[in-house]
């Protein structure tokens, strides 16, 4: 799969912000427990798909349900 | 006190974005990561920036599928951000990592009674934003090239020591990272309050596949943001001639500066 250049430098900047509101900032435990083990792995999830697919955006576009 | 504390719809939780100074926040901020307003809950010095979400997207459940949504991920990341930020410049501010969901205002309240050495987080952090540096290398500092054979057939000799010059090259090209990465991140922590060295991001996350040598985060007293600029600028030049690029990004909420630091 090939990234189109203006696509991917907007999921530079979500990549960015991905990698630190997904990761970093104080973590603890409010009532109802998003466990941190979840949150990690959704953002390593994320990391992976902004990395390897050029944008969300392109998702829809192959027809996302 | 508790009886003028309104009562919650059973079917509303409070999502938490930060904490601020007790006082700081004058009037509600605009639309979170739900509708509603983000109004702050009190206790002692410190304030949580919190808004009403509904239990249907936000309990246990809920967030599980959510979070496995990349489209409402993006939504509500970029709407945390857009609260943290809205009040960033303005007063000091420690931000919370996404998806930290109380019951209701007493357990907020009960929170930052436990956590009172957040206040020494906020003092650290008061007047200071985040900057980040990330270092890239361009081709002629990554891999040498085409390292294909010309064509045609290929004695066993040539392949050897193709493949020998092209292992020359990769060594020295992640030696010339680490010399950069260390080098840069040096220079730079040398004009910032704290810094972090992070995980590089990988080739594919540049628009031009460069491959990253430096992914840093830097804490800048307000008004030093100027002359941190200037040293990034400064290590472009130096280091332009051996493929070295630099990009800033920021200011941003000081997320990777609310632990204490760490020795190294």
């Amino acid at each position: 799969m090939t990234a189109q250049p203006p696509a991917l430098q907007r999921d530079v900047t979500l990549l960015e912000l991905v990698d630190r509101v997904l990761n970093k900032g104080v973590v603890l435990t409010g009532d109802i427990t998003l466990s941190v083990a979840d949150v990690d792995l959704v953002y390593v999830g994320l990391r992976v798909l902004l990395t390897s697919v050029a944008t969300l955006e392109e998702l829809d576009r192959e027809g996302r349900a | 006190m508790s009886a003028g504390a309104r009562e919650r719809a059973a079917d509303v939780a409070l999502y938490v974005y930060g904490i601020v100074p007790a006082g700081a926040l004058d009037e509600p901020l605009g639309a979170g990561v739900a509708p509603g307003p983000v109004t702050s809950v009190e206790q002692d010095r410190l304030a949580a920036l919190v808004s009403e979400v509904p239990l249907a997207d936000y309990d246990e459940h809920a967030l599980e599928t959510n979070l496995r949504d990349p489209h409402w991920l993006e939504r509500n990341v970029r709407a945390h951000e857009a609260v943290l930020e809205s009040v960033a410049g303005r007063m000091p501010l420690v931000p919370f990592r996404f998806g930290t969901i109380f019951r209701g205002e007493e357990s907020v309240r009960r929170m930052l009674g436990e956590r009172a050495d957040l206040v020494q987080t906020l003092e650290r952090l008061a007047d200071a934003v985040e900057l980040g540096v990330k270092g890239f290398l361009d081709a002629r500092g990554g891999h040498g090239g085409s390292s294909e054979a010309a064509g045609g057939r290929e004695s066993g000799r040539a392949y050897l020591q193709r493949k020998q010059a092209a292992l020359d090259a990769e060594r020295e090209a992640s030696a010339l990272a680490t010399e950069l990465a260390r080098e840069s991140h040096e220079r730079l922590a040398a004009v910032a309050a704290d810094a972090r060295a992070n995980a590089l991001q990988p080739p594919e996350a540049s628009p031009a596949g460069e491959a990253m040598f430096l992914n840093g985060a830097y804490l800048v007293v307000r008004g030093g943001e100027q002359a941190f600029r200037g040293t990034v600028d400064g290590l472009g030049r130096a280091f332009a001639a051996r493929g070295a690029r630099y990009e800033v990004t920021g200011p941003w909420p000081a997320y990777n500066f609310v632990d204490e630091p760490v020795g190294p």
